[in-house]
């Protein structure tokens, strides 16, 4: 290396190092600024994806924008309350389904948009509660298979009436929102983008300061000490309610979006199933537990690269006719997706966020040899 | 109900009741030697019903036949899922086993949803999942005709699983089993081979989920991806139910479920005139009112937690 | 109190006066935990009374208080295995002990308020305070996985004390400690009793610790009282001396 690439080097690190603490002390003294900052991001990248070549790309995106957040409200349960919910899917196909009974109004009359939403979501709450009231009572595995049951139990009622078209997907069409503003999803997408991203980034700034407040701390108490956190006069009972009843929420707004934004309901056996609880759950344990970016990048990995690279992998394998005609890729993102499961808690149980941390160690590990210094690294 | 209706329900609820309690000894064996939840059970058996299915659907074979292979094939299943996932994970907490078994479950659909040619249309109606025994053959019982099929599998399964009880409770392996079951690495330190009894139980989980796949999908005619999520939730309240402490437990309540299931859409058919998945739903949301008072199920005790 | 066919504690009474530090000795298994959970309520089926003077000098039965709500009487306690969060850090650990203050509601949470900040920042200097206090306050934003034995010990004692106690009990605060840390927690008790006002109830089987720190000491054994005296008493005391070394023939 020449003297002078040295020297250029050390200035660009020098540079880079300080703009990166400046932007650090801004965002550790408004830390919800980083969550704008990503939505802005995504806005951008929405809009490459948009007008780039294969604009229905953009589909993806806003979906991984809510299966994040959807994640990241399960994580509340999972992630600082150890506890599993399995009834997300059913619950966010009920609020979709919802939504549409109450916008297009065939059974009970027409229903403004907006007021649809606050009917819907103090539905959810109820629904929230009633799960909640179950965990009062039940621990562990008793609980886990009761969600379960509690989501099941929604599917087959959705099945049997006509109201939810027997569980089956349906058209909400275009949103009417203020007197003749309506937005479908062929003409506005990118406007229904917007609001996804837009209401995304409210919901995980709001869960991020529940988290970060006295109510966040005492969901990490009552599943790591919870004799401390009852000794403390934190009732175990309650925040376990309350955790079911937020994250039940966070799930039915998922569901209001996905309806808002695809304007349709999606089927309760081919959308809204266990499969997709467990997706949703591998989006938590893949993506590390307690951060909504680790959410996203579990979600990008679960979703996103199948979705985008999967297709072509298939297109390619049936060209060459290996397995056959009636080979389908569908099954092999499933089949990715446990495999990230099953290599998640068997190598990174904290999550792949965690990577970052490794790398980030291994940099340091790295620069620190060259400097020839011998100092013991912390790794936080 | 006439009397004669109820003897028809009644063995074929029996016979359901049976699927039910196969796959749940199968969770409650895995619960109680590694302590984890296995939201697979199902699945695994579906899987290995479809090799089953497969081969007689596309081959011709017998279901004797497809049964035998498809039971090897659930052992060696059984032995994969042990050595490959869940013992290199023994260090990670019960939810982290949990998730990963639901992470199993993801795999094996996916295997399946691939159709590498493996099985074509499974539903395809000239091509049926054949009866143990046809239809035809029947006996007679209370002046009603039961076809020997039912009885068969309804033997069948309270054979296996009387044999199954007989072993643990009975034999040198068994005893192993219980001692796994209460305290693995004590029993580990005593020289309990604890790695070959968990392993033994994946796999006897495995051909008893099997067992149940292939016994509905014979009814059926025909296998899907879905076949055993019913039997599946089934199993687990029954498990649930009876407390996963006990091993006899969640059997008796397996019987108990599918027979009031089976009953409960008779009646809501016949008498309501309603779909029978409000039968299903009623009676579901009514276990989960009877969990709320006994979380810990009928049979089980509230585990004593140490300050 | 029983544990299935099990006589825990039988028959135990004993009293505490006010900015006493009184020591509970006794073998494993003398049911001295016991005696902690049933006074802080975590066992409710035990037979007899524990009563508790409270502010206004009324005697209050604890049983008929839930366990969330001992803390508000003025009983913090610290626990024998360490009940920390890892995945936290130590000022996170301590805030734990600040729940009964908090005054904000979920939705004050939800939008951050000025409410909410406030009391935020307030809690966070109190905690800072008593981390001094205990010479920790360096390590408050470490997480507590990896930290020393000592500190987290110190940690446990710091989210007792952030509740505002008038009673404090310890449940073996010196085991796992070395000499000089063991040291450095008698003078902090005495401090705590001295400085905060509290009284301390404690159970420790490091016999100097106990003799040096304690103004009266409770030995039982086999949940059965032997014993209630001045340490120096105690150590003088046949029936204590069986207890520990067995009887001489």
């Amino acid at each position: 290396m020449t003297k002078k690439l040295k020297k250029a080097l050390t200035f660009f690190d020098h540079h880079v190092s300080c703009i990166s603490r400046r932007v650090h002390r801004v965002l550790s003294s408004i830390p919800q600024l980083q969550f704008v900052l990503f939505g802005l991001a995504m806005v951008i990248v929405g809009y490459i994806v948009y007008t780039g070549s294969s604009p229905g790309n953009i589909n993806v995106l806003a979906i991984i924008m809510i299966y994040s957040m959807v994640a990241l409200g399960l994580n509340l349960l999972l992630g600082y309350g150890g506890l599993i919910s399995l009834s997300t899917a059913p619950v966010m196909g009920l609020a979709a389904h919802g939504m549409r009974i109450l916008v297009v109004g065939e059974q009970f009359g027409q229903v403004n948009y907006f007021l649809a939403i606050v009917i819907v979501l103090v539905l959810s709450v109820f629904m929230g509660l009633l799960i909640g009231l179950l965990s009062l009572k039940m621990e562990g595995i008793y609980l886990a298979i009761a969600t379960l049951f509690f989501g099941y139990i929604i599917a087959e009622l959705a099945g049997a009436f006509e109201l939810f078209s027997y569980g089956q997907s349906a058209r909400m069409g275009a949103i009417t929102f203020f007197g003749d503003t309506s937005l479908s999803w062929i003409h506005d997408i990118w406007t229904l983008y917007l609001i996804v991203v837009a209401t995304v980034t409210l919901v995980v700034i709001g869960l991020y300061n529940i988290l970060k407040s006295p109510t966040g701390r005492a969901f990490m108490a009552i599943s790591r000490s919870q004799h401390a956190a009852l000794a403390m006069g934190i009732s175990v009972r309650r925040y376990r309610f309350l955790a079911f009843v937020i994250s039940t929420v966070v799930a039915a707004i998922g569901g209001i979006l996905y309806v808002t934004f695809r304007q349709r309901t999606g089927a309760f056996d081919s959308r809204w199933n266990l499969e997709l609880s467990l997706i949703l759950l591998a989006i938590v344990v893949v993506g590390g537990l307690k951060s909504f970016f680790g959410m996203f990048l579990g979600a990008m990995i679960i979703i996103g690269i199948p979705e985008f690279y999967f297709e072509r992998i298939e297109a390619f394998i049936i060209n060459r006719g290996w397995f056959g005609e009636s080979f389908r890729m569908l099954g092999f993102s499933d089949v990715f997706a446990g495999l990230m499961i099953v290599l998640a808690i068997l190598f990174y149980p904290r999550g792949a966020i965690m990577i970052f941390y490794t790398l980030k160690a291994k940099l340091i590990a790295l620069k620190q040899r060259k400097a020839g210094r011998d100092v013991s690294i912390d790794v936080e | 109900m006439t009397f004669e209706a109820f003897i028809t329900t009644f063995f074929i609820s029996l016979r359901h009741g049976s699927i039910v309690a196969l796959a749940t000894l199968g969770i409650v064996l895995i619960y109680r030697t590694s302590k984890a939840t296995n939201f697979a059970q199902g699945m695994i058996g579906t899987f290995n019903a479809y090799v089953a299915g497969y081969l007689m659907i596309h081959h011709g074979a017998s279901i004797w036949v497809a049964t035998l292979v498809a039971l090897i094939t659930a052992f060696i299943t059984g032995v994969i899922i042990d050595k490959l996932f869940i013992r290199p994970a023994s260090k990670s907490s019960a939810v982290g086993k949990q998730i990963m078994t639901l992470g199993i479950i993801l795999i094996l659909v996916g295997i399946m949803n691939m159709n590498f040619g493996l099985i074509g249309r499974v539903t395809n109606t000239n091509n049926r999942v054949t009866r143990f025994i046809p239809t035809t053959q029947t006996v007679s019982i209370f002046g009603q005709n039961i076809p020997w099929d039912t009885v068969f599998v309804t033997v069948l399964a309270m054979v296996l699983m009387g044999a199954i009880f007989w072993f643990i409770q009975k034999t040198r392996w068994g005893l192993g089993v219980r001692v796994t079951a209460s305290n693995e690495p004590v029993a580990r330190l005593m020289g309990v081979p604890t790695r070959t009894i968990t392993m033994l139980s994946w796999s006897v989980a495995a051909m008893l989920g099997t067992i149940a796949g292939i016994a509905l999908a014979s009814t059926q005619g025909g296998i899907t991806v879905g076949l055993l999520i019913g039997v599946q939730i089934s199993a687990f309240f029954a498990a649930v139910l009876g407390g996963f402490q006990t091993f006899h437990g969640p059997v008796i309540m397996a019987y108990v479920l599918g027979f009031t299931l089976r009953m409960s859409r008779y009646i809501m058919m016949t008498v309501f005139a309603q779909s029978s998945v409000l039968a299903d739903a009623l009676i579901y949301t009514l276990v989960l009112v009877v969990l709320y008072f006994m979380p810990y199920g009928i049979f089980g005790k509230a585990p004593v937690r140490k300050v | 109190m029983y544990f299935g066919g099990l006589k825990a504690v039988d028959d135990l009474s004993f009293t505490i006066e006010k900015n006493q530090i009184v020591g509970l000795i006794g073998p494993n298994g003398a049911g001295k935990t016991t005696v902690f959970n049933c006074v802080t309520q975590f066992y409710k089926n035990y037979e007899g009374r524990v009563l508790y003077s409270t502010e206004d000098g009324e005697a209050l039965d604890l049983r008929t208080i839930d366990v969330t709500k001992i803390v508000r009487l003025g009983i913090a306690r610290t626990f024998q295995n360490l009940e920390l969060i890892p995945d936290a850090t130590v000022i996170d650990n301590v805030l734990i002990g600040a729940a009964q203050d908090v005054k904000t509601n979920l939705f004050d949470h939800l939008v951050r308020t000025p409410r909410t900040r406030q009391q935020n920042r307030e809690l966070r200097e109190r905690a800072i305070e008593i981390l001094e206090f205990l010479n920790i306050a360096l390590l408050k934003d470490m997480y507590v996985l990896g930290l020393p034995y000592g500190v987290k010990k110190k940690v446990e004692i710091a989210r007792a004390l952030i509740a505002n106690p008038k009673l404090m009990i310890l449940d073996e605060p010196a085991a796992g400690l070395n000499e000089q840390e063991t040291q450095e927690l008698e003078t902090l008790i005495r401090k705590i009793r001295d400085d905060y006002g509290i009284t301390v109830l404690l159970i420790e089987h490091d016999m100097r610790f106990v003799m040096n720190l304690c103004d009266i000491v409770c030995a039982i054994n086999f949940g059965k009282l032997l014993a209630v005296d001045k340490p120096a008493a105690i150590q003088k005391n046949p029936l204590v001396q069986e207890a520990y070394l067995g009887k001489e023939d």
